[in-house]
């Protein structure tokens, strides 16, 4: 599948989320622990050889799994293909849980979900749809079903 | 360098019904367009194109499963642009080396949808459209004297739950949400923490040269100006996003009649 590197070049320079040293290992059998810089920009995790400009690689972050290894580690394996999993290490435990943490919820698609979930909620709380008045209800990535799930009551 | 960039996009190479707006069909011209020599080849291929988030596929044929390509929405404004295609717009992005993608669409609705499609496209404004909902949330939870739903912290189970909502189709009819409704039912996503945990981590700047207000195009492309302030604000930026919009279209209706008024055989040369 073609894609301009160039594009992913000019992303990996603007400002991260969050941005630390990490070990990584890659999916492949082969593969070391080496030291890396790691990006989180925007949904995508860039890594860089610790003393380069320019990222070796970059991993999309939707439809992943992100899951707790060990004590200090965490993993990064992609839906086709399971098997295949990348693996970083962290500093301390709460390093980890930090990353997992904020690679998860840079996902468009979570970001998405929480949206919808959002959006339901204050539908049900307040009885009005809160993306009408950006005038973006019918935006079909905004959408649970083809209209509102039967909602109870709110509490009283 | 970059030797595995091949990695990077081959999740979505299954090409699942996930992360996925509907597809529409749209020619897709790629061309290069080098800041000395103004437009080099301009001939259009029709492609399948899909809008995937911030990201925008292009294929053959609507039920490939080959992806050709992908263009990565982030750092490009999106304008209506004159072209020998009608109903043309162009990706332009805010750095000089990257190049621009022109597109027509079928027809004007069409092409008006897709420029509002990428051009809310990017990260930053579901961003700032999630954080306006939370805030929203939480007021709305307070006033009726519920609790809301608390996830600062991601647990093992809260995450084992978040996990399978990875799987399956979302845009659609989606069993997962049909549960929604209740306070008991609060496993089911994950919910970001306050704004307020993060507020000192996100740089409000994330595009420095973005040219946030587009225009339209009728010569070579006009400088990118300074990036205004920050709009963090959803509503703002909402705002400003549709008065771009209407002025684009309205400016472009207007050229429109002035080109439909010209006899067929004294078409503007556009090359």
């Amino acid at each position: 599948m073609r894609f301009n590197e160039k594009e992913l070049v000019f992303l990996s320079r603007q400002p991260s989320e969050r941005a630390a040293e990490l070990g990584m290992k890659g999916p492949k059998k082969g593969d070391v622990m080496k030291r890396r810089l790691v990006k989180l920009i925007v949904n995508f995790l860039f890594y860089f050889r610790t003393d380069e400009e320019e990222p070796i690689g970059a991993l999309l972050l939707e439809q992943c799994r992100v899951e707790r290894e060990d004590n200090m580690a965490f993993s990064i394996a992609f839906l086709d293909e399971a098997e295949r999993k990348y693996l970083f290490e962290c500093d301390s435990q709460e390093q980890c849980l930090e990353w997992i943490d904020a690679i998860v919820k840079a996902s468009y698609e979570f970001m998405r979900k929480n949206l919808v979930f959002y959006r339901t909620e204050i539908h049900r709380l307040t009885g009005k749809d809160p993306l009408e008045q950006y005038g973006i209800s019918d935006e079909t990535r905004f959408q649970v079903n083809s209209g509102f799930p039967p909602l109870p009551p709110p509490p009283t | 360098m970059c030797r595995r960039w091949t990695d990077c996009f081959s999740a979505t190479l299954c090409g699942s019904g996930e992360f996925q707006s509907p597809p529409r069909c749209v020619s897709v011209c790629v061309f290069t367009a080098r800041p000395a020599r103004g437009e080099v080849n301009t001939s259009y291929q029709k492609r399948w194109v899909t809008l995937k988030g911030n990201l925008l596929f292009y294929q053959d044929r609507p039920r490939d499963r080959e992806v050709l390509g992908v263009i990565v929405l982030e750092g490009c404004s999106v304008q209506l642009c004159e072209s020998d295609e009608q109903f043309a717009f162009s990706l332009v992005f805010s750095e000089a080396g990257l190049r621009t993608y022109k597109f027509s669409a079928e027809n004007q609705t069409s092409q008006e949808l897709w420029v509002k499609a990428i051009h809310s496209a990017h990260h930053n404004f579901l961003s700032i459209l999630l954080q306006d909902l939370r805030q929203q949330y939480l007021e709305a939870a307070k006033a009726v004297g519920v609790e809301p739903v608390d996830c600062s912290r991601l647990t093992k189970e809260t995450m084992a739950h978040s996990q399978k909502l990875y799987l399956g189709s979302v845009f659609y009819a989606e069993a997962d949400m049909k549960g929604l409704g209740g306070p008991g039912n609060n496993q089911l996503l994950q919910v970001p923490p306050t704004a307020a945990k993060h507020a000192g981590k996100r740089s409000p700047k994330l595009w420095p040269k973005r040219q946030a207000h587009v225009t339209p195009v009728s010569g070579p492309a006009p400088p990118l100006g300074e990036w205004s302030e920050p709009m963090e604000d959803f509503s703002t930026m909402h705002e400003e996003f549709g008065k771009e919009v209407r002025r684009l279209v309205a400016e472009w209706r207007r050229r429109g009649k002035e080109v439909r008024a010209v006899p067929e055989g004294d078409l503007i040369d556009l090359g």
